[in-house]
């Protein structure tokens, strides 16, 4: 029982953090169609932010916070210096734009600070286990939960409810039928890019608090997990990214756990194993949904 | 001064010039029919007008100013709302959100309340249904929503693109209806028809495009009367639009 209330803590966790790789990669995939490739260095540059905060005094809610909006202010400033003069070309500039400013963002962090891993100060309370009617329960997995929660519904309060939000689905539905009706096209992507960047950084926090340490390429692995989560999930709405980012991290808590000692090595093949199998059977990911898929700049 | 007037508007596909040197104008509260066969260009000139297609040379004027370098979103910022073909429905959201799209630009909460009463009056289906998602409404259903999202938006112009489209005889008898009502009430609006008597019957003025030009224009009298020049083609076009 024990073991079972573990796995599904472990995988909630783990699958939430995921979640919101998925989600900051997926507000701009669905309104620009853009896979956003420099999108793991945001996640990068909230860890260098909280590295450079950690000698003064700020207390660590502070310092996240603030890593939080350098995370999306640097998506920001990416939108407006070097997509947006490109949006008008093809999509292969696009993609090609997102390479480089990840390059570039990368090739900052090893000049200015170092090629090596930074070991950031994870608070040791994150490390200690509280008790909860027998049953042993890490910190760090009730932070992640927790946060991860808030921001989920905090995001899907603000995409049902507020005006952005309605404005949001409606250019991932059709943004041509959108700037017909007045809204600014710069506004609207300017917008995406800024949650795009509050969700790397939130879940910039979570990751790096996991492994202790950032550096350079802190943000490939993140990148590239957002990625799968989206196609598994299903490209074509935020539900998707949520599916997919929880089925990533279920199977990779599962795996964990059922693979024999000397198998581990190979997790991430099983998974990718698994990846294809879905796709195979479900090309368009878990969840259908309702984008349009053709690309309107 | 013409509210709307367009001069010597060419727009061209890549190679393909699907408007060879339109000129057109609307008057302050005119109801203007543009008809015309299937690629004649009556889409495309709505699209250069709400400045989704520029025009490659020509001038486009509304209320005095030059639009045809503006942006989209800055053309419908100055009052022109168009209900494209395709009805430009947003069907992941709910018929609810999609008339708040439409009424985005109006800042003043009480206009966008006493609006939106009046487009419920004007469309009971729409209120009936106001919190369902709009991907799940009929045609012309849909049809209704996308011209009162653009109602909502308080247009100077209002340009319909084929509202008949793909309606059943009454739904069509229902949206002339209705575009008779806004004209009446004041509205100046353009519109593309393929059903070229139902457009002839309401319309101030009209124009007749073939393949990128004019070739008839003039009161709906004045437009029957050239019929026999074009006769070929506007029978061609009846049967065509008969279909809806």
């Amino acid at each position: 029982m024990d073991g079972v209330l573990q796995f599904i803590l472990n995988s909630l966790s783990l699958g939430s953090v995921y979640a919101l790789f998925a989600l900051g990669l997926i507000m701009v995939f669905g309104i620009l169609k853009l896979v956003n490739f420099a999108y793991g260095e945001l996640i990068m540059v909230a860890g260098y932010t909280w590295f450079v905060l950690q000698g003064t005094l700020l207390p660590l809610v502070v310092v996240v916070l603030v890593a939080i909006v350098v995370a999306a202010f640097t998506s920001v400033v990416t939108e407006r210096v070097a997509f947006r003069p490109v949006r008008s070309n093809s999509m292969n500039a696009m993609l090609i734009t997102s390479f480089a400013v990840s390059t570039l963002l990368q090739n900052s962090a090893l000049v200015f600070v170092s090629p090596r891993a930074r070991a950031v100060d994870v608070p040791v309370f994150f490390h200690t286990n509280i008790n909860l009617g027998g049953v042993q329960i890490s910190v760090s997995n009730v932070v992640v939960i927790l946060v991860s929660t808030l921001t989920l519904i905090g995001l899907l309060v603000l995409m049902q409810k507020t005006r952005l939000g309605i404005t949001l689905r409606a250019a991932a539905d059709d943004f041509r039928m959108l700037q017909l009706l007045g809204v600014r096209a710069d506004q609207v992507i300017v917008s995406a890019f800024a949650i795009s960047g509050v969700l790397a950084g939130i879940a910039g926090f979570l990751w790096i608090s996991r492994i202790g340490s950032v550096s350079p390429t802190v943000g490939m692995a993140p990148l590239l997990i957002a990625l799968i989560a989206i196609v598994v999930g299903g490209m074509n709405s935020l539900s998707g990214a949520i599916v997919g980012g929880f089925f990533l991290g279920t199977l990779t808590i599962a795996l964990q756990l059922l693979l024999p000692q000397d198998m581990l090595a190979f997790r991430d093949a099983v998974i990718f194993a698994v990846v294809i199998l879905v796709l195979v059977f479900r090309p368009q990911g878990i969840v259908k949904g309702r984008f349009a898929t053709e690309r309107i700049g | 001064m013409s509210l709307l007037e367009l001069s010597n508007v060419h727009v061209r596909y890549g190679a393909i010039t699907a408007l060879k040197g339109l000129d057109l104008r609307v008057e302050q509260g005119e109801l203007v029919a543009l008809v015309g066969s299937n690629g004649a260009g009556k889409t495309t000139t709505l699209s250069a007008i709400a400045g989704v297609h520029k025009a490659s040379t020509g001038s486009i004027v509304f209320d005095g100013k030059p639009i045809h370098a503006k942006r989209s979103a800055d053309i419908a910022r100055r009052g022109i709302a168009l209900v494209p073909e395709d009805r430009g429905i947003f069907p992941s959201l709910t018929i609810e959100e999609n008339l708040r799209l439409g009424s985005y630009l109006v800042r003043d909460k009480k206009t966008v309340a006493d609006e939106l009463d009046r487009v419920f009056d004007r469309f009971p289906i729409l209120k009936e249904r106001a919190g369902q998602g709009a991907g799940t409404l009929s045609g012309g259903e849909q049809q209704q929503l996308a011209i009162a999202r653009a109602l909502l938006s308080q247009p100077r112009l209002l340009m319909l693109d084929e509202p008949s489209l793909g309606l059943s005889p009454t739904l069509v008898d229902r949206m002339f209806e209705i575009i008779q009502q806004l004209h009446e009430e004041g509205v100046t609006i353009l519109l593309v028809e393929q059903n070229v008597t139902r457009a002839l019957a309401l319309a101030n003025r009209a124009y007749v495009l073939t393949t990128g030009s004019l070739t008839a224009s003039g009161t709906p009298q004045e437009i029957m009367d050239s019929i026999d020049i074009t006769a070929a083609y506007l029978g061609g076009v009846q049967v065509a639009g008969t279909e809806g």
